[in-house]
């Protein structure tokens, strides 16, 4: 058995700081890089401003394409995209990559969603003024998508969360490779279901915050 | 004015608006009428291409759009819509804006207009009706008469050369009706220039200057209200008798 307070002072605050490093960052890149994606999925929808079949097709097959790829093997599939990026396959810095890549997508689909949820007569009315597209995405369609996107957004933060343990798994440290190393392989269930506790605080700090923040904007 | 010439337009190969010909002068009120599926919201809809006409000419003011050269024009259909303001049947107002912010968005993104002024002239324009205590309630808060007094307003504080009305009284309930067409009433007294799509005979006959029948995706009767509504064309007078008698019952 480990002594609780060496524990939580030497593992479980220096490893939590580095899962919140690879969510929020992750998450970032990943919301940045989610709502460019969204925002041509929605615009070259048949129904959308600017029909394109082949732009909608392509990228709806690209993020279908990388959301099928179980986690763990994207990280090992992508390990060569990792050096060449971050220059080395191993560390939270690393695990950043295949947690974009995973969460780029999974953002576009929710923002796509809460995009799509905008009312067409809403769009109707901002034409009717003479508006661009332009002027229609950026000051109507995602104002008004606002209060759904955060929703989506806290989902997806919870979703990258939980992909840092299975990065924690190949090396990438953080809570999840404390429970799994320290707990798991130790057979010391008290670090391991001690670690899921303080996950399930995290996400519940998460989650009130986003429904919070929802609530706000509605 | 408002005009347009050889206006067609056809939805999966059928034939909505066949040959349209159609001459609004400045401060005439046109009512079209006619039976559901005759192509009268589809015609005040490509006024200002929220349906994209397959041919026509369009002059609003002294805009000129040319359908056949303008297909794809993204600038030139923008400008036309400029000249034109739209009141819709559903209102089309924006769920998580004020009144003020629906009647200021427009002018502030599209026109660029510093907030303050846009928000004076927004108040104006929600004060002409009779809203000014509404400012800053939202649309949730607002009766159906309300908000749609909150959508003329939005549309005529971008100053169009014409506004056009798809059936702006058809969602309302039937006690809320007369304050909207009071509100136009006084609009057209003013001398703006509307367009208007109406099943209200009675506000047609009598705000109207000018009336038009539509069936089967062309103009059947044009003239004054009087002359088209006592038209002795016996689909006009089936409609009419037909109206007159559901009007009766309410």
């Amino acid at each position: 058995m480990t002594d609780i307070s060496s524990l939580i002072y030497q593992i479980v605050i220096p490893e939590f700081s580095r899962t919140l490093f690879m969510v929020f960052s992750a998450t970032a890149i990943s919301a940045a890089i989610g709502f460019l994606l969204a925002i041509l999925l929605t615009v070259s929808h048949k129904d959308g401003l600017r029909p394109n079949r082949y732009l909608y097709h392509a990228l709806d097959t690209t993020i279908n394409i990388v959301r099928s790829f179980p986690f763990i093997i994207l990280i090992v599939a992508i390990i060569p995209l990792t050096r060449a990026i971050v220059g080395t396959s191993i560390g939270e810095k690393a695990a950043i990559v295949p947690l974009t890549i995973a969460g780029a997508p999974f953002i576009a689909r929710l923002v796509e969603g809460s995009l799509r949820e905008v009312d067409k007569e809403l769009i109707q009315a901002a034409k009717s003024f003479g508006a661009s597209n332009f002027q229609i995405i950026f000051r109507i369609m995602i104002p008004e998508a606002v209060p759904s996107i955060i929703s989506g957004i806290t989902l997806a933060i919870v979703a990258i969360l939980g992909c840092t343990a299975m990065a924690g798994a190949v090396g990438a440290g953080g809570l999840g490779a404390v429970a799994i190393t320290y707990g798991y392989a130790n057979f010391d269930n008290t670090v391991m279901y001690g670690t899921v506790f303080f996950l399930i605080i995290l996400v519940q700090v998460i989650q009130s915050a986003g429904n919070y923040l929802y609530k706000v904007l509605k | 004015m408002i005009e347009v010439t050889g206006l067609f337009k056809a939805f999966d190969g059928i034939n909505i608006l066949k040959d349209v010909d159609l001459k609004v002068r400045p401060g005439e009120v046109c009512a079209i009428i006619g039976p559901s599926g005759s192509g009268k919201t589809t015609l005040l809809r490509c006024l200002n291409y929220l349906e994209v006409p397959d041919a026509g000419v369009i002059r609003v003011g002294d805009f000129t759009l040319d359908v056949q050269r303008a297909s794809g024009d993204s600038r030139l259909i923008r400008q036309l819509r400029r000249h034109t303001g739209m009141v819709f049947q559903q209102f089309n107002l924006f769920p998580h804006k004020t009144a003020l912010e629906n009647v200021t968005e427009g002018l502030i993104v599209v026109q660029k207009m510093p907030r303050a002024e846009a928000a004076e002239r927004g108040m104006l324009w929600l004060a002409k009706m009779g809203l000014e205590d509404k400012a800053s309630a939202y649309p949730g808060q607002l009766s159906g008469g309300q908000k749609q007094r909150v959508a003329i307003a939005r549309a005529m504080a971008m100053e169009p050369e014409v506004v056009l009305l798809d059936e702006p009284t058809s969602a309302l309930d039937p006690e809320l009706v007369g304050e909207v067409l009071l509100a136009l009433k006084k609009l057209a007294q003013e001398g703006v220039t509307m367009v208007i799509v109406t099943h209200e005979l009675g506000f047609a006959r009598e705000v109207a200057n000018k009336a038009v029948f539509m069936d089967g995706g062309a103009i059947l009767e044009e003239g004054t209200p009087l002359e088209v509504f006592g038209s002795a064309n016996a689909r006009i007078r089936s409609f009419a008798a037909k109206l007159g008698h559901s009007s009766k019952q309410d």
